[in-house]
């Protein structure tokens, strides 16, 4: 299987490792040889693009910048993930760029992860939502250690988050779709910290709520969400759905009561969960001394479908479901609504995989 | 909404009528008064919105729906959150799906036709005359002519039909079911509202109760307040009201409220309850008036929502265009059944997470069968009814032992479908699977739901069996009025929002012509 593709964004010049590194790390020559360069349309910044196998390196000049640097990349036109590449002296600068980016700004979508070399204990790179790799500052410019750190990190977001098709990108990324909503998706789009420390649960509990969320929303093949975290953020945020089933506590207690009650039944094996599952719904399972069967019940379809919402409401999640209603109202000069509305047809500006293009029949102008 | 340059008023100003809410109930009725004269304060618990705050992403667009929690219990607990409450400058109306039948005749006479439910004490003809003006108003958009009521006018075309629009009434013709294009509060033609603006017509979104940021849907936020605002109405967001004060003879003096912390008190000589079926008995419970009856809180409705799901090889994608296209009135009275009232279907498209939330909750699926389920979403079209609920002294709010953040106890509701509420279900889950099947199907599904908040402080004209009279008037304290969905005797099969701010107007005409 060959390396998904990536994008990198340099603003510290050229990284010369990293060529080569792809390079011997990509086995099919055909793929690793044919680099291409050009210069991005991008209304004049100076933005170089180079192609080299699986890897777009896109080297935009940084002293114009943190607004000039976005819409450098977004005139790149990227739609793959992509890692933001910075020098030393260039993390508030980097910070400024994810700030703007995570904002939802037009034409960007995609970022995946920040790699900075640092001196010096720098805390600014740390941004608290971004995968960073911090690599200290050795040899000369393009020095090996940034490509693996590059390389690194992208094999951990591939590892660790579902991928997005290049067309659903695309559509994000364009004025179809809403700058909140684009900001939205930025955020949700990150790769889950393998390492993610608990916020409303214990350490055990989140571990069994994994195990529920593998049971509850198979993801398939591939990286996947982590679920469990997601959801713990949630909880812990006090985001709810506006009711609690009458006698339950808030839904910080009851993801608490209702997991140490699950886990005093819970099995290892998959068939095991589900039966132990099936028993919970059926208010069959032995509940503990805190909750009645029916309030675990009640607790678990709270579960269920906070679970549910959570895998959807990820962006690779909307896009597998065939869902680009996303991409409406926008920021183009007329709003963007649907002219094609029949069973079995798409629009232009849609994924191929949506239904045959059809002509446009709507009244919007 | 734009409220930089509305007329304010002092707390100490005895103003002629405070308004809870500003949605269906509260709304028109502002703009009624101001428009007469009166000074008129409105207190709405929620934000006032601007319009870039509405999104379609359904996690984020909760911020225009009521979030603090209630809770739900009984044999079939109702959803509350998205499902059925708004919050903000507007109330329900900024969530409001916008389908908008009116209320048909004989549901306004259920008990005199099957001795069952109760009588509205409401004239058919008047309760019309207000919903042709609302309509105008509002902007309501129809097929003419209209199969069950031919004289109808409506002033646009109906919204374009989507797929899941298509197949239903594909079904209902080769099953010989009358069935047409929907009415609907969603204008098809460029509008300019008074006092309002340009309103776009519909962009055919399915994203109807997300919010709207175009102006397509109608809601109190762009129709009835900004004409109460230019009549001199001064509207207060993030004003939640706990107590109302009352002189020695029981009058309405004042209500308090708390906004951002902080207690105000603004005096008035009248007051009109319009916060909904949830908040308004729940303010009564909290503070013990007007409750002679025993009947605040009691009979809650919430309308059969049940829905059916079918299979098509090809792929719908019910999320464009507005979600509820057509409609067939042909079971309101449907014949051969032993249930009282009936119910009115609508095809359905539907968002990706509210979906998934009827998967979940209403189908009870999980794993691999969910995931297909979810996977099969856009290759799948919906059918949905909104039907008739019979009131029962069991199905009530009462006040919970939890205070929510203003301090307020939380609402308790507890609902559970009688016998009638389930013959309807079954019946209705019969025809839609078989209109489904005619369009081609491959396979159905059933999702249970329900929907809206009815009911909790019922309009009677015995004061023993009601809250309210029939214009809305408190039967215990003279200068308090309510006016929203939860003065309804019975639910009827048609959806509420129209038909309550018709009564809104009626209400305040009643109040014009008292103070």
């Amino acid at each position: 299987m060959s390396a998904p593709s990536f994008t990198v964004v340099s603003l510290r010049g050229p990284l010369s490792g990293l060529d080569d590194g792809t390079d011997a790390a990509q086995g099919d020559a055909d793929d690793g040889t044919d680099a291409a360069q050009g210069d991005a349309d991008d209304g004049g910044h100076h933005t170089a693009v180079r192609s080299v196998g699986p890897l777009t390196l896109v080297e935009i000049d940084p002293a114009a910048g943190a607004d000039d640097i976005v819409v450098g990349i977004a005139g790149a036109q990227i739609v793959t993930p992509w890692i933001l590449v910075v020098g030393p002296a260039q993390h508030e600068l980097a910070a400024e760029v994810v700030d703007r980016v995570l904002a939802g700004a037009l034409g960007v979508f995609g970022l995946a992860g920040v790699v900075g070399e640092t001196d010096a204990a720098s805390e600014t790179l740390r941004h608290q939502e971004v995968p960073v790799a911090a690599v200290p500052v050795g040899a000369a410019a393009g020095a090996p250690d940034i490509a693996a750190a590059v390389r690194g990190l992208a094999a951990d977001i591939a590892a660790w988050s579902p991928r997005l098709p290049d067309a659903w990108a695309r559509v994000i990324a364009s004025d179809r779709t809403d700058v909140a909503v684009r900001s939205t998706f930025a955020r949700r789009a990150l790769a889950d910290d393998p390492s993610y420390a608990p916020r409303a649960l214990s350490t055990a509990q989140l571990s069994l709520l994994r195990d529920v969320a593998r049971r509850i929303i198979p993801q398939g093949e591939g990286a996947g969400i982590d679920l469990a975290a997601r959801l713990d953020r949630m909880v812990a945020a006090g985001e709810s759905d506006g009711w609690r089933p009458t006698g339950m506590s808030t839904d910080v207690e009851a993801y608490r009561t209702g997991l140490d009650a699950l886990a005093g039944v819970w099995m290892r094996s998959a068939a095991g969960q589900d039966r132990v599952i099936r028993d919970v719904i059926d208010q069959r399972a032995p509940s503990g001394d805190v909750l009645t069967p029916g309030q675990l019940a009640l607790w678990f379809e709270d579960a269920r479908n906070d679970l549910a919402r959570v895998w959807l409401s990820h962006p690779a999640s909307l896009a597998r479901v065939g869902y680009s209603g996303f991409a409406t109202g926008g920021t183009g000069a007329e709003p963007a609504g649907y002219l094609v509305l029949a069973a079995g047809e798409r629009e232009e500006w849609e994924p191929d995989e949506l239904g045959r293009l059809a002509a446009a029949e709507g009244h919007t102008s | 909404m734009n409220l930089s340059a509305m007329r304010t008023y002092d707390l100490d100003e005895v103003v002629d009528v405070v308004v809870v809410g500003t949605g269906a109930g509260g709304a028109p009725l502002l703009s009624r008064l101001a428009e007469r004269g009166l000074r008129v304060v409105a207190l709405e618990a929620g934000p006032n919105l601007e319009l870039d705050q509405f999104t379609p992403d359904e996690r984020e667009a909760t911020r225009i729906n009521w979030m603090s929690d209630r809770f739900s219990g009984g044999d079939a607990p109702t959803a509350f959150g998205p499902n059925n409450s708004g919050w903000g400058v507007g109330g329900g109306t900024l969530h409001w799906g916008a389908f908008t039948p009116r209320p048909d005749r004989r549901d306004l006479a259920l008990q005199t036709e099957t001795g069952l439910g109760r009588d509205w004490p409401i004239d058919h003809d008047e309760l019309i005359r207000y919903i042709v003006e609302v309509e105008r108003t509002i902007g309501v958009s129809g097929p003419m002519p209209y199969p069950w009521d031919p004289q109808r006018e409506y002033l646009d075309a109906p919204a374009r039909r989507n797929a899941p629009a298509d197949l239903v009434l594909q079904g209902c013709e080769r099953l010989g079911i009358t069935a047409t294009d929907a009415p609907a509060a969603i204008i098809t033609r460029d509008r300019e509202q008074p006092h309002y603006g340009l309103r776009k017509a519909s962009i055919d979104v399915g994203g109807i109760h997300q919010g709207d940021r175009f102006g397509y849907k109608a809601t109190t936020a762009i129709t009835y307040l900004p004409v109460a605002v230019a009549h001199g109405a001064e509207i207060r967001p993030d004003s939640m009201v706990h107590r109302v004060e009352q002189d020695e003879w029981g009058s309405v003096t004042g209500v308090v409220y708390l906004q951002e912390g902080v207690e105000y008190r603004q005096r008035c000589a009248s007051l009109v309850l319009a916060g909904g079926g949830i908040e308004t008995p729940r303010l009564l419970l909290n503070t013990g008036l007007a409750n002679s009856s025993g009947q605040v809180g009691r009979n809650f409705l919430a309308h059969g929502a049940v829905q059916v799901w079918g299979r098509f090889d090809e792929s719908i994608r019910g999320y464009r265009g507005y979600p509820s296209a057509a409609i067939t009135e042909d079971f309101v009275r449907p014949e051969g059944v032993d249930f009282a009232g009936g119910y009115l279907v609508q095809s359905l498209g539907v968002m990706p997470l509210t979906y998934a939330t009827s998967l979940v909750r209403g189908g009870a699926l999980w794993g691999q069968e969910l995931m297909d389920a979810l996977d099969a979403g856009q290759y799948s079209a919906g059918i949905g009814i909104n039907g008739e609920c019979l009131p029962s002294a069991d199905n009530r709010l009462v006040l919970s032992d939890e205070t929510d953040e203003w301090g307020i106890p939380r609402a308790e509701i507890s609902f559970s479908p009688g016998a009638n509420e389930r013959a309807i279900d079954d019946h209705a889950v019969g025809v839609m699977t078989r209109i489904l099947d005619a369009a081609g199907a491959r396979e159905t599904r059933v999702l249970a739901r329900s929907a809206h908040t009815l009911g909790t402080c019922r309009m009677s004209s015995d004061p023993a069996d009601g809250v309210v009279d029939p214009d809305g008037r408190s039967h215990d304290i003279p200068n308090m009025w309510i006016c929203d969905n939860s003065t309804f005797p019975s639910a009827l099969s048609a959806n509420p929002g129209l038909t309550q701010m018709a009564l809104s107007l009626r209400t305040a005409d009643r109040m014009v012509a008292t103070v």
